[in-house]
């Protein structure tokens, strides 16, 4: 374990259900604190990959959007990594208040976006650290949940619904 | 519904006007009067359990009489697939065209999708051209040269041609979801409707198309191939 000191910029935060554990997350992003506050990570933290439950202790006042805080990870630099991009591809939607609206999960997003972007299996399971077998697993639940298949429809699916940026891609590879 | 020689041209359409198109092919039109399909098959020397198994088939996805097709011979089957490429050439490609593009013009709102379901369509439409153009330029000649030359050589396997078929469509598939979940735009309802029906209409017909190359025709030259094979090593 590593202790390190973070400042992220704060747009708003998070809230999430675990669905294995039905336990409610905080994800959060901080910079230049006013506060200091330290994150609780549960003893079952390294059995799961993909979702890391954080709770988030205040010395004081609830977290407002806007405002700017530092917060001290005390976790590897894996779970940093898939904290911040698990918040990031939040950040990536509309409405930052609401998390997983529509009919995909944050996580199966980010796969999209990586879909979307041309980027093969292994290097969307590398990017975003998780197994192959994770990817195909979210790529199967994203098809089902969608009723799009092929990586031109997933593309355009993410064009229009703001997942992706059409002027990011070689669209003419792509469509 | 199972339809059987005595059955008259004019009830079959009755009860299921799909299969005018599929008649068609057949070179078999309306205005027959009461004759049935066992007498118009005798007068013009086709084959009726051919066309009763592509008839019934088509008319119940579920009643796939494989073994009826399995016993007609590449040639006719080729030819009828042949067929097929032409209606789809000549009729239903301009037709989905038309439709879609009347249906897109008529959204007023969010051009951007709009266009991107056009990309997406041509995208599939040159992928759907270009395979249907492999199968007759290349699957259905050497086929056809090998069922007719039986002394012909054994170096192409049927199995070299990788007859993919899922790929195409997957993309019909995904355009009929893109369109019925996710075009959010002020458009004609008819126009819309119109398109879709056609892409289903298609869906069905080319599936029904697929299923015959796949099931049936690919399955006889195996065959033929195997005991061509076996001849040749005694």
């Amino acid at each position: 374990m590593v202790r390190r000191n973070f400042n992220l910029e704060v747009e708003s935060y998070a809230f999430l259900k675990n669905l294995q554990e039905s336990e409610d997350i905080f994800y959060v992003i901080v910079v230049d604190s006013q506060l200091s506050a330290k994150l609780k990570f549960p003893k079952s933290i390294h059995e799961r990959r993909q979702i890391i439950p954080v709770y988030f202790c205040m010395k004081e006042g609830v977290l407002m959007n806007g405002d700017k805080y530092r917060i001290d990870f005390n976790c590897t630099m894996v779970q940093i990594r898939e904290v911040l991009s698990e918040i990031i591809s939040r950040y990536s939607e509309k409405d930052g208040n609401s998390i997983g609206t529509g009919e995909l999960t944050i996580r199966e997003r980010e796969v999209l976006k990586l879909v979307a972007g041309g980027y093969t299996n292994k290097e969307i399971a590398e990017d975003l650290y998780i197994s192959l077998h994770t990817v195909i697993s979210h790529r199967k639940n994203i098809t089902e949940k969608l009723g799009i298949k092929s990586i031109s429809g997933l593309t355009v699916y993410a064009i229009m619904n703001n997942i992706i940026d059409k002027e990011s891609l070689d669209i003419g590879a792509l469509i | 519904m199972h339809f059987n020689e005595k059955d008259k041209v004019c009830r079959i359409l009755q009860t299921n006007i799909e299969l005018l198109p599929v008649l068609n092919r057949f070179n078999i039109r309306t205005g027959v009067h009461d004759k049935t399909i066992g007498e118009i098959c005798d007068e013009r020397g086709i084959n009726i359990n051919f066309v009763l198994a592509v008839l019934n088939t088509y008319d119940n996805p579920d009643f796939f009489q494989k073994e009826t097709l399995m016993n007609v011979s590449p040639l006719e089957i080729t030819n009828y697939l042949k067929s097929t490429h032409r209606y789809y050439y000549q009729v239903k490609l301009p037709q989905i065209e038309d439709h879609l593009n009347q249906f897109l013009d008529s959204c007023e709102t969010n051009r951007e999708q709009v266009s991107l379901i056009k990309r997406f369509y041509d995208k599939y439409k040159s992928e759907l051209v270009a395979h249907i153009e492999d199968e007759e330029n290349n699957f259905f000649p050497h086929i056809i040269e090998f069922v007719k030359n039986s002394k012909k050589n054994l170096n192409f396997s049927i199995a070299v041609f990788e007859h993919e078929h899922s790929n195409v469509d997957d993309k019909l598939n995904d355009l009929k979801s893109l369109i019925i979940k996710y075009l959010d735009s002020q458009y004609d309802d008819f126009l819309c409707y119109q398109f879709l029906k056609s892409i289903y209409e298609f869906e069905k017909d080319i599936q029904d198309h697929a299923r015959i190359e796949d099931k049936i025709l690919i399955p006889q030259i195996q065959d033929l191939e195997k005991e061509r094979r076996g001849g040749n090593e005694h």
